[in-house]
């Protein structure tokens, strides 16, 4: 006899139950698998490592499913990838800056295009990670997932003013550094 | 609401807009989704991705200029114009950007963490849960020796599993124990160890050796104590 259907004439109940956990599931990763490896990966992961804490995340996820309240899931899976990167962060070599890292190199228009992308990511990497984590998450969260002040304030916990001001700060810093590679590209390009 | 006009983003320069961009079109690849389907014990179907928000980030580059073609147009023509300048200095030494960081936001700890929104769960003890957690992770396919050769494997067991699967549901399981000899014997440390565990305990229990699949269920949960297919495996064996 076929086991499934001698398991649902045995224990229908659980048997609904394991596919609405299973249903639960796939929603949980449709809905914010991407979002996290954007996250984790934005707070200083490399690829590679951003894969591994995305898949450990949702593991926790799944092994906690039960736990986590509905309509929470989204808080959860940003507590989790934020400690999960938080930990993963001090042993991952994170950001590679490589001498030849310079967009001094880079023409448009050729193969050497998608090094360009990469270098403008490991450079964009690099003034995240130059934020305190405080900044860091809440300039992700506004600026590269377009959340809202309110959104960003929920999840991250933290009362809508300390969220703005955090932001402020944060664009202040990104600014900041971004103009300083400016002028290091303008003085290059003066002295050749 | 004060607050909230006190953050709204001002222009940002062609090279923050570059910025900005590279980093908001960075996505997980589509092999990093099936591991963790994979993992989660999801089936391995292809899924659209859920994008970005970048409603902001394109507020801000589309604030300045007007439009994506014209931001695009503005990235290639500065990636251009400062690299036919600066061509020369391609074959000198080159200074890394990351001195040009100034002192006050080089890297710090965190003053504050981020507030939980959970009580600490099992992620904090690195060794515990990541030891626990180390038999249902799937190896990452950047340690693999290459992609393609990576992605084929990947196949050919998807497709074992599939036909091992298909042969359970049709009520063949000498053809599904056929597939799932071929899986072990070529795959001895696959990726879908587990579910082809299921699927053997399963396929025992159609050929009426409901002794041998329990015992194979028993030692599948003691030794996979925090699976996703426990419930599954609990059924299945009718224990």
């Amino acid at each position: 006899m076929d086991s499934t259907l001698q398991l649902v004439r045995s224990n229908p109940a659980e048997l609904m139950r394991a596919e609405a956990s299973k249903a639960r599931l796939e929603r949980l990763f449709n809905e914010h698998h991407d979002f996290i490896w954007r996250l984790v990966r934005r707070l200083g992961l490399s690829p590679g490592s951003a894969d591994d804490a995305t898949q450990h995340v949702f593991l926790v996820a799944a092994e906690r499913l039960a736990d986590i309240k509905p309509g929470s899931e989204r808080a959860f899976l940003f507590g989790t990838a934020l400690r999960v990167a938080r930990s993963q962060s001090r042993s991952d070599r994170r950001w590679v800056l490589e001498e030849d890292m310079d967009f001094r190199r880079s023409q448009a228009g050729r193969p050497e295009d998608l090094a360009d992308q990469q270098r403008a990511i490991d450079l964009m990497g690099r003034i995240l990670e130059g934020m305190s984590l405080d900044l860091r998450t809440v300039f992700i969260l506004s600026e590269l997932e377009g959340m809202t002040m309110p959104e960003v304030a929920a999840l991250v916990q933290i009362p809508v003013g300390t969220a703005a001001s955090r932001l402020r700060r944060a664009r202040e810093a990104f600014r900041t550094a971004v103009a300083a590679v400016e002028s290091k590209l303008q003085s290059g390009q003066k002295t050749s | 609401m004060s607050d909230l006009k006190l953050v709204a983003p001002d222009q940002p320069t062609p090279l923050e807009r570059l910025l900005l961009d590279a980093v908001a079109n960075e996505s997980p690849s589509a092999e990093q989704r099936l591991r963790v389907r994979q993992a989660l014990g999801l089936s391995a179907v292809a899924v659209a991705p859920v994008p970005a928000r970048v409603g902001r980030v394109s507020a801000v580059v589309k604030a300045a200029v007007g439009s994506a073609v014209v931001v695009s147009a503005v990235v290639g023509l500065w990636l251009a114009g400062v690299g036919q300048k600066a061509r020369p200095h391609a074959a000198t030494p080159v200074v890394a950007i990351a001195p040009t960081l100034p002192p006050h936001i080089e890297s710090q700890p965190a003053a504050e963490p981020v507030a939980s929104p959970l009580p600490p769960v099992e992620a904090t003890k690195p060794q515990g849960t990541a030891s626990r957690l180390a038999s249902r992770t799937v190896t990452s396919p950047s340690a693999a020796p290459t992609a393609s050769a990576n992605m084929n494997d990947l196949s050919e067991q998807l497709r074992l599993i599939d036909a091992a699967r298909t042969a359970i549901a049709n009520h063949d399981a000498s053809a599904a124990a056929q597939a799932l000899a071929s899986y072990s014997s070529q795959f001895p440390r696959g990726s879908f160890g587990q579910e082809a565990a299921v699927l053997r305990i399963e396929t025992l229990e159609q050929q009426g050796n409901h002794q041998q699949a329990a015992a194979q269920a028993r030692g599948f949960l003691a030794k996979h104590p925090n699976s996703p297919h426990v419930s599954l495996v609990k059924r299945i064996a009718g224990i």
